[in-house]
């Protein structure tokens, strides 16, 4: 019985010392990442049967177990990688809102400071230091952008060095967590041991692979788990480890993918990777950085080209044009550079594309994509909208250009091949690029080239404008004629009013002769009270005008004697209006208009004018020279349009009217019955009320003597001579261009007469087309000889406004020796308030402004999200260690009990013993 | 809930290092006075302390631009009162002239000379420059003196009317300049009169010239007006002997006044009541090319120094007769009316300043007022409320030090120290 004694009280002190020890690692242990404390489980031996009792046979130790809740780890892994994920890119990010709202390298105070120094130098403009702290300025808004770029570089090398460094841990880890997966199925091996502290060690080894990225695990079976990325692929699968690399993108070599190594074809995941530290600083790189770089770029690119583009149409103090300001936004090299191709594009490496800047006010902050697929068919995608902009069909004939969102994209040569893509990063680079390009204070542009002047000499009230130069370009860029010499404004123009309400724009080139442009602009419109424009501002705008064969007094009319009707022979034709497409695929869209036989150009224009797009001004001319023979007698008229032109007076003697004998005879002086006649029709109310009248001259190239007879609304001229009794009465009718007809006067009270039709203007509005049905019109020419329509775009404007008179005129040349023109320098320092950016809506502050705000918001609303996970990591955190961290008190209290069983175990063994000794004393 | 030794340290070690931060933050604030430290501690507000940032650095150049403008204007009014000052004596002159029956040709001769110093005294007033040195009677070409020539050879303007702009607030901008066609050239004459110009296409070179020309008779000429004359020159052989001829012609009706006139190196020419003198050597024409040309314009403009010129010229015409004595009169009653519109001119341009100075000012006060508000509302969103944050700062230091505390006195709470 003392034998039993002794033994049960030994495995009491077995047990008792075990979980001494378990809990000396515990308290030892206490401080170890990821430990998880132990305790050990005790049970009772197998009692002995003694009859029918059973007697007890002490303890032993069942297991020992660490305390550990399967479900917490697996939530403690989640949470880290979020909070990880969100904690990175949260750090990151605070780092590009400090340093876009730092005043001190944010670009609001480069704006700000460079349009102050602006505005002074268009306070002062012929001032060189003014001019001089412009050009200060202008490096240091370039510093400003280069600046920012190189600290964005700063911290896109940073990240890329993290994920270099993130990627080799992950590796390592990987490596460890296989390691530990082999010892524990070892150590499993015997009799399915838990070996807690490798379970640990592996449990600690994931937790910090999810710190890095996030992950999933499942038990392979055998005490080995398995670890899979979220998206499902493998990293560890048992005792196999799978490593990822870093490499540099296909697509764009200045990126960085993540890849499974794979021999030579590595596996690209890096858009499968979310989570954890990795996870989040790609997030961060592909939205954030990019949205810095794009958008900032796109400010880089949106200021250089409109400041470009105005400057260059001002002129200088040297008196030329103004040249780039900032850099060439469409420089072959930078526009080459925004075209990147995928490195596993098909050999021969011969394309060469690039992306021009086309409408800086259309452009996006995104990036593109342009795949070349089957058939030559080429798609380009918006990367940050995902969508398709815009497909078509290569041609084969380079270069070729596509448009869209304000880019032009060149094929410029090479063989492009099926499968071929490039990536268009179009602004990302930009404010690298950005650089102040004048050099000279002069050289800087504040003059308009235009510079108007009304004569001294003008009897009304007209003002004209100062002027604006609208474009140098036409729409297919190449340089207006207008400003295309250095220096002066070719050809000169001269404003000359008709009359009050009429006037034309003539080429100035010989003041003493200044004659019609090519189309003219002339029997235009005047409208007192208003400011009225002078030049078309539509720059797809054309004219086409009537020249067809039966156009004024055509070959062969003749006079009808005797009476009858009169008709200007004008035929009846088919004009058709045709809108080009603007959407390709979608068909021209056309409209026919019929001409009435004999119809007057007052009335074609009014029907021409009922089409959208279509502005017709109808005019007549004609003149009336060689009158001769006329005796003066009565029943002599000359008649217009109706209206009697000699006049008749009541004589009293005779009760009769009898001819005036004030009216000069044209034998003796052409020139003063012709200054009778112009008198008559400029003083007749009817014939004024619709716009006829007239001027008596000489006809410069023949000297003879001429009255010329306008009509401002493109009525016919009826024109009739009733002879007297003398004879031949006659005068010729002409219409400046054909052979003039006779109207030949027999016999008293016969009459003469012809019909003479005017001509048309048509101006035709951008994308709009005129034909004619038969296509050689015998009213508009061939409409299908090249060069039938004209471009009407000066690119200039100016405006007239007040009440000029007839024979006002006003000139419009260049703007030489202008030292104190200030107006292009305020239309630049306008360009501050001005929109210039998503169509119009946001000037280049409002655009910084919502980068930083867009940034700022992410910032702020990132910030919360990781403060958030922190919360729940720190929950699950402190679950973890409610559950399974040591607590050196519980470890306390564990030690005097198990020292306290301890010693009343060995109690036991004295209380055997001195039974026992009893005993043997006792024999 | 069981409660391990890592959360004590790991609690007492989260909630420490949240009070820290929101300390060090707090302070912060104060110390910059700023709420807003980075665009995300208020995205909304930091967007429009850019924007109202951006309107303050706006309205100090546009004062500024005022300040420029004021001075530009401060320099032209008071060259203006002098160009008035000098019309004034020669109001007084013309008035004294205007006594024909007494005074005698010496006399005129030296009114004349006083006429013809304040010429000089007044060409250089309307050729005045800036600090910059440039002239700002010149419209836009303010690099060249405007007004050239002199009493013989007459006056042309050579600036332009170009006028300068100064932007004093978004969308307004006020003149700054006025150019001299504007004030001295562009006046009413008492008569209808001419000015003379040479095409600009001229071939010969060095360039043929005008002279500026006077109506010698006036009832011919108004006549005539408001005809142009154009002067062009024929083929040399157009005339026996040959040589150079010109041909005068009506301009809207191109019909001949004189023709084939034999031209004489700055010979007077007297056509319809005008008379004029071309000097140099006028280009003729050729079978294929125009000859040079020369145009006399009918206005109803006459500028300031020409109306000054031509009343001196007429005193020291004065011959003394009944006939010289008439024209004189006649010339000086319109010197008189010209010297009015001329006053009135100046005096209009001068109350147009006055107009503008109260733009300038009012537009100041604006400015000044904006600038208040904006000053005002930037500080209502980016600066801090001391009184507020100074509280905060106190319960916040009390939150750690109380953090701190109980965190000693957990930690000493510990089994082991008691066996």
């Amino acid at each position: 019985m003392t034998s039993q004694l002794l033994g049960v009280s030994v495995t009491g002190l077995r047990v008792a010392q075990s979980n001494l020890s378990i809990t000396g690692h515990n308290i030892a242990s206490a401080g170890v990442e990821g430990y998880s404390r132990q305790i050990v489980n005790s049970e009772t031996n197998n009692a002995t049967p003694i009859g029918n009792s059973f007697i007890g046979n002490g303890v032993n130790v069942a297991s020992i177990e660490r305390v550990a809740n399967q479900f917490i780890i697996e939530q403690m892994r989640v949470d880290t990688s979020l909070f990880k994920d969100l904690d990175i890119y949260n750090e990151n990010i605070s780092q590009l809102d400090r340093l876009l709202s730092d005043p001190a390298t944010g670009l609001s105070g480069g704006l700000e400071t460079f349009f102050a120094a602006l505005q002074n130098g268009a306070d002062d403009p012929t001032s060189i230091p003014a001019r001089q702290l412009i050009l200060s300025e202008s490096e240091n808004l370039a510093d400003r952008f280069s600046t920012i770029y190189d600290r964005l570089e700063v911290i896109n090398d940073s990240v890329d060095d993290f994920i270099n460094s993130a990627v080799s841990q992950i590796n390592s880890l990987v490596d460890n967590i296989v390691q530990l997966n082999l010892r524990i199925a070892d150590a499993q091996g015997f009799d399915d041991a838990q070996p807690n502290d490798l379970l640990d060690q592996r449990d600690e080894a994931i937790r910090q692979l999810s710190e890095l990225v996030a992950v999933q695990t499942y038990d392979q079976g055998a005490g080995q788990v398995n670890v899979v990325l979220n998206s499902g692929q493998n990293l560890v699968i048992g005792t196999e480890a799978r490593h990822i690399n870093v490499v540099a993108s296909a697509s764009n070599s200045q990126r960085l993918d993540v890849a499974f190594e794979n021999g030579a074809n590595d596996i690209i995941i890096t858009d499968l990777i979310s989570g954890g530290e990795l996870g989040g600083l790609l997030r961060f790189q592909n939205t954030v950085m990019d949205q810095a770089y794009n958008e900032l770029g796109r400010i880089a690119i949106v200021m250089a080209d409109t400041f470009n583009e105005l400057h260059q149409q001002g002129i200088n103090l040297n008196n030329e044009f103004g040249g780039n300001f900032f850099y060439d936004v469409n420089e072959t090299t930078i526009a080459r550079n925004r075209v990147i191709g995928n490195s596993n594009n098909n050999l021969p490496n011969d394309r060469v594309l690039s992306l021009n800047i086309a409408d800086s006010s259309r452009i996006t902050a995104d990036d593109y994509e342009v795949t070349i697929e089957a058939g030559g068919l080429f798609r380009v995608t918006n990367l940050g909208t995902g969508e398709e902009v815009i497909s078509n069909v290569l041609t084969g004939a380079t270069p070729q250009t596509v448009e869209f969102d304000g880019f032009e994209l060149v094929f410029e040569r090479g063989s492009f091949q099926v499968g071929d893509s490039y990536t268009l990063l179009p602004s990302r680079s930009a404010s690298r690029d950005f650089s102040a390009e004048l050099l000279d204070a002069s050289s800087i542009a504040f003059g308009s080239p235009l510079v108007t002047d009304a004569s001294i000499g003008n009897v009304g009230n007209g003002d004209i404008s100062f002027g604006e130069v609208l474009s140098l370009d036409d729409v297919n860029g190449n340089s207006l004629p207008l400003f295309a010499t250095p220096g002066e404004m070719n050809p000169p123009l001269m404003v000359r009013f008709t009359t009050a309400n009429t006037y034309e724009i003539l080429d100035n080139s010989n003041p003493g002769n200044p004659v019609d442009l090519n189309p003219p602009i002339r029997n235009q419109r005047y409208i007192p009270g208003i400011s009225n424009n002078l030049f078309p501002s539509d720059p797809g705008e054309t004219a086409v005008q009537t020249n067809g064969s039966s156009i004024g007094l055509s070959l062969g009319r003749l006079p009808v004697v005797g009476g009858g009707a009169l008709t200007n022979g004008y035929p009846a034709e088919a004009i058709t209006i045709t809108q080009a497409s603007s959407q390709p695929g979608v068909p021209d869209t056309s409209l026919n208009v019929f001409t009435s036989i004999n119809a007057n150009a007052r009335e074609t224009a009014s029907l021409l004018n009922n089409v959208e797009g279509v502005s017709a001004t109808a005019s007549n001319y004609m003149e009336i020279t060689d009158v001769q023979n006329l005796s003066l007698t009565s029943p002599l008229q000359i008649n217009l349009n109706g209206e009697d032109l000699i006049e008749y007076e009541f004589d009293a003697g005779s009760g009769t009217f009898i001819l005036d004998p004030d009216v000069p005879d044209p034998t003796l002086s052409a020139d003063q019955f012709n200054d009778y006649l112009e008198d008559r029709i400029n003083n007749n109310a009817n014939l004024s009320a619709r716009g006829i009248y007239a001027v008596a001259g000489i006809d410069a190239t023949t000297g003879v003597s001429e009255l010329r007879i306008y009509s401002t609304e493109g009525d016919d001229f009826q024109i009739s001579l009733e002879a007297d009794a003398g004879g031949p009465d006659s005068l010729s009718v002409g219409d400046g261009s054909n052979p003039t007809v006779a109207l030949d006067g027999n016999g008293a009270g016969v009459t003469s007469a012809i019909a003479i039709g005017g001509s048309l203007d048509v101006r035709l509005s951008d994308g709009i087309s005129l034909e004619t049905f038969p296509p050689n019109s015998l009213l508009f020419g061939d409409t299908q000889l090249p060069g039938f329509a004209t471009s009407t775009y000066l690119g200039i404007q100016a405006s007239i406004q007040g009440t000029p008179q007839a024979g006002d005129t006003f000139t419009l040349d260049f703007n030489s020796n202008a030292a104190s023109d200030n107006r292009n320098a305020l239309a630049l320092a306008g360009l501050q308030n001005q929109g210039n950016f998503d169509n119009g809506t946001a000037s280049y502050s409002d655009a910084y402004s919502s980068l930083v705000e867009a940034i700022g918001i992410d910032t702020a609303s990132s910030r919360v999200n990781r403060d958030a996970s922190e919360q729940v990591l720190q929950e699950t955190t402190r679950l973890r260690d409610s559950v399974s961290a040591v607590n050196l008190d519980e470890e306390a209290a564990n030690l005097i009990k198990y020292e306290q069983m301890f010693s009343a175990n060995a109690q036991v063994i004295s209380v055997a013993r001195e039974l026992f000794d009893q005993l043997l004393n006792s024999l | 809930m069981r409660i391990s030794s890592n959360q004590i340290f790991n609690i007492a070690n989260d909630s420490i290092g949240l009070a820290n931060q929101a300390v060090v933050k707090t302070q912060q604030q104060l110390s910059t006075g700023r709420r807003v430290l980075n665009p995300s501690d208020d995205p909304v507000a930091s967007t429009k302390i850019l924007a109202i940032n951006k309107e303050l650095a706006d309205v100090t150049q546009f004062e500024r631009n005022i300040n420029t403008a004021k001075n530009n204007m401060v320099l032209e009014e008071s060259i203006l009162t002098g160009v008035n000052n000098i019309i004034v004596r020669m109001q007084e002159l013309a008035v004294q002239a205007a006594n024909t029956a007494t005074l005698s040709e010496n006399e005129y001769i030296a009114l004349s000379n006083e006429v013809d110093s304040r010429l000089d005294e007044l060409t250089n007033l309307l050729n005045s420059q800036n600090s910059n040195g440039d002239y700002i009677f010149a419209g836009y070409k303010s690099t060249t003196a405007p007004f050239v020539g002199g009493a013989n050879s007459g006056f042309n303007y050579l600036g332009d009317e170009g006028q300068q702009f100064i932007k004093i607030a978004n969308n307004t901008t006020v003149a700054a300049s006025d150019s001299g066609k504007e004030i001295f050239v562009d006046i009413e004459s008492a008569r209808n009169t001419i000015f003379t110009v040479a095409n600009s296409s001229n071939r010969s070179e060095p360039a043929a010239e005008i002279s500026i020309g006077q109506v010698i008779d006036q009832d011919v000429y108004d006549d005539f007006y408001p005809e142009d004359i154009v002067i062009t020159f024929n083929q040399d052989n157009t005339i026996a002997p040959p040589g150079k001829n010109f041909t005068a012609r009506e301009r809207s009706t191109d019909r001949i006044i004189v023709a084939n006139q034999p031209y004489v190196q700055g010979n007077e020419i007297q056509i319809q009541g005008v008379s004029f003198r071309i000097s140099g050597n006028p280009a003729s024409a050729t079978p294929t090319e125009r000859g040079d040309q020369f145009f006399i314009e009918s206005t109803q403009k006459q500028d300031i120094l020409t109306t000054v010129a031509r009343f001196s010229e007429a005193m020291k015409i004065y011959d003394g007769t009944d006939e010289g004595r008439e024209t004189l009169s006649d010339a000086v009653a319109n010197t008189i009316d010209n010297l009015s519109n001329a006053q009135t001119s100046v005096l209009e341009t001068v109350a147009e300043l006055g107009a503008r100075f109260n733009t300038l000012d009012s537009t100041e006060q604006l400015h000044l007022d904006s600038k208040l508000i904006s000053q005002e509302l930037l500080s209502s969103l980016r600066d801090i409320d001391y009184a507020e944050a100074a509280a905060r700062l106190s319960s916040q230091t009390l939150i750690l030090e109380a953090a701190q505390a109980s965190f000693v006195r957990v930690t000493r709470l510990t089994l082991f120290s008691q066996l």
